[in-house]
């Protein structure tokens, strides 16, 4: 985990850093996708999720869930085609901040069944190239990231 | 961030639907060499708009609405219901995200800047309460709200000619005409228009050469009249035809609220207890943590029949606390000694701690 003005970046883990979305593969090649750290403090507390349903084709761009923060709305992008397994939908019911608590573990959005998993191809990076992009973004950004539901 | 001009889109009143899928057009046909825009515009009918994931159903009289001609319009911004007519000037920033600041606290910075310079010109004492309300010596001015659509943020509020505070009220489902009576009375204590502030609010020119100088300065960028492009009249019909359909109305709602917002620090709710001697319905108006006002009702049965509304005056200004209710609630029962069977101190209490725990999200 590499922290940078309070941002985590996971060095385990695929990201889309245009679209701040975080992939992790499993063993049966479906993906699970969540929000980035930078994310959760750019769009503020979650207050509400729609989530796509499961079994619904998505084509890369195309929004797996709506997201409103208590000031802002948007889509979820998903960064490669697929279908959807599965949400969160059940965490998200008992704690709407899961997201905002403990973006890159309990507050993953949905699990993806890809049409093909090819991460360089799909413009994803990992390990210290992900890190050494987001920090320049971040500093873009002027960002500095914190839990938004604490 | 950059220099290039601002693309200003001064429309001309337009229907309540295409008042809201006109920036959803502009937005989500932002490409990489399209200008940022400011759009200004009003509807040239009364509607009702609800907030992105909002239950229609829940949050307004559909068939009332349907009875007085007011479409009922899901927009793609968060937040709740609103009534909105031609005294509102809509003024909405559709532009490249990266030309905006990185977070929505920090967008609403700018924008709020933006508002409160405008008004400032006109003569009224405006200032950005955070996150994103403008008030006036307390009331507020106009709500505003954020949206990212594909590669455009999109920040949108109004300029308050003036506000039809009792169709607002008459607009929303809520759970008792004791309920809308606080609404309306919430509404006109704590919100405020540029006719309340003015008298007359002012010509509609005016208003907009003000907010246009306040947004060249706080944007630090030139702003130039422009016109809608083709792509995005096209895609403002093919959205037309979204918005007034029945599947994007009745999209399912997210969370239940049962409160009402009026602005930033002051809230509206109602709940029930049921005592073991009737069923106890309280309307509380939250201000900063403190009651603000509260309403009792019920099927209880009093003696002195005044003590529902001895209460309402005892509890006005206390800390929302269990502990500090309580003690008023006591006292009250020691002086006074109420004849009132199956209702203890502790059942009002619950009524109020139970319209005090719909708390609004920060």
């Amino acid at each position: 985990m590499s922290v940078y003005r309070g941002c985590d970046i996971p060095g385990d883990l695929f990201f889309d850093v245009d679209r701040d979305v975080w992939i992790r593969p499993a063993p049966d090649g479906t993906l699970t996708l969540g929000l980035t750290d930078p994310a959760q403090t750019r769009s503020g507390k979650v207050l509400h999720i729609l989530f796509k349903k499961p079994g619904r084709h998505l084509d890369a761009g195309q929004s797996a869930a709506t997201i409103e923060t208590a000031k802002w709305a948007g889509p979820f992008p998903t960064p490669v085609s697929g279908t959807i397994a599965e949400t969160n939908e059940a965490t998200f019911r008992a704690d709407i901040l899961i997201a905002n608590r403990d973006p890159y573990g309990a507050g993953w959005i949905v699990r993806l069944e890809p049409d093909e998993w090819a991460p360089e191809a799909q413009g994803l990076v990992t390990g210290e190239a992900a890190v050494q992009r987001y920090e320049t973004r971040i500093d873009e950004l002027g960002l500095n990231c914190f839990r938004c539901a604490d | 961030m950059t220099a290039s001009p601002i693309r200003l889109l001064d429309l001309a009143p337009v229907s309540p639907l295409r008042s809201q899928t006109i920036y959803h057009a502009v937005g989500y046909a932002l490409g990489a060499d399209s200008p940022d825009t400011i759009m200004l515009v009003s509807p040239n009918a009364p509607y009702v708009s609800i907030g992105r994931h909002q239950d229609a159903a829940r949050e307004v009289d559909l068939p009332y609405c349907a009875e007085a001609g007011y479409p009922v319009i899901r927009r793609e911004i968060g937040g709740g219901a609103v009534y909105l007519d031609g005294n509102q000037l809509f003024t909405q920033w559709i532009f490249h995200a990266d030309h905006l600041p990185a977070t929505v606290e920090e967008r609403f910075v700018v924008y709020a800047d933006s508002l409160v310079r405008t008004y400032r010109a006109l003569g009224i004492a405006a200032e950005h309460r955070p996150i994103n309300d403008i008030h006036v010596a307390g009331r507020k001015i106009g709500g505003t709200g954020a949206a990212r659509m594909d590669g455009a943020e999109v920040v949108v509020g109004s300029l308050m000619f003036d506000f039809d505070v009792a169709t607002m009220a008459r607009v929303l489902k809520v759970p008792s005409e004791k309920f809308r009576d606080k609404i309306i009375q919430s509404l006109t204590d704590y919100m405020t228009t540029m006719r309340k502030e003015l008298g007359e609010p002012p010509a509609r020119e005016t208003v907009i050469a003000a907010y246009l100088d306040a947004c060249r300065a706080v944007l630090g960028r030139d702003i130039e009249r422009g016109e809608l492009r083709a792509d995005e009249l096209a895609l403002a019909e093919k959205l037309d035809a979204r918005f007034a359909g029945r599947e994007w109305l009745e999209e399912a709602g997210g969370l239940r609220k049962p409160f009402v917002k009026i602005h930033e620090g002051v809230r509206v709710a109602e709940a029930a207890h049921k005592a073991p001697g009737g069923l106890i319905r309280c309307v509380l108006r939250v201000r900063d943590g403190h009651i603000d006002d509260v309403a009792f009702s019920g099927d209880f049965t009093a003696r002195p029949p005044s003590m529902p509304f001895d209460l309402d005056e005892l509890l006005a200004g206390s800390e929302i606390s269990e502990v500090v209710v309580s003690e008023r609630i006591e006292d009250y029962y020691r002086r006074v000694r109420p004849e009132i069977p199956g209702v203890a101190p502790s059942d009002w209490v619950a009524a109020v701690m139970r319209a005090a725990e719909t708390e609004a999200p920060a």
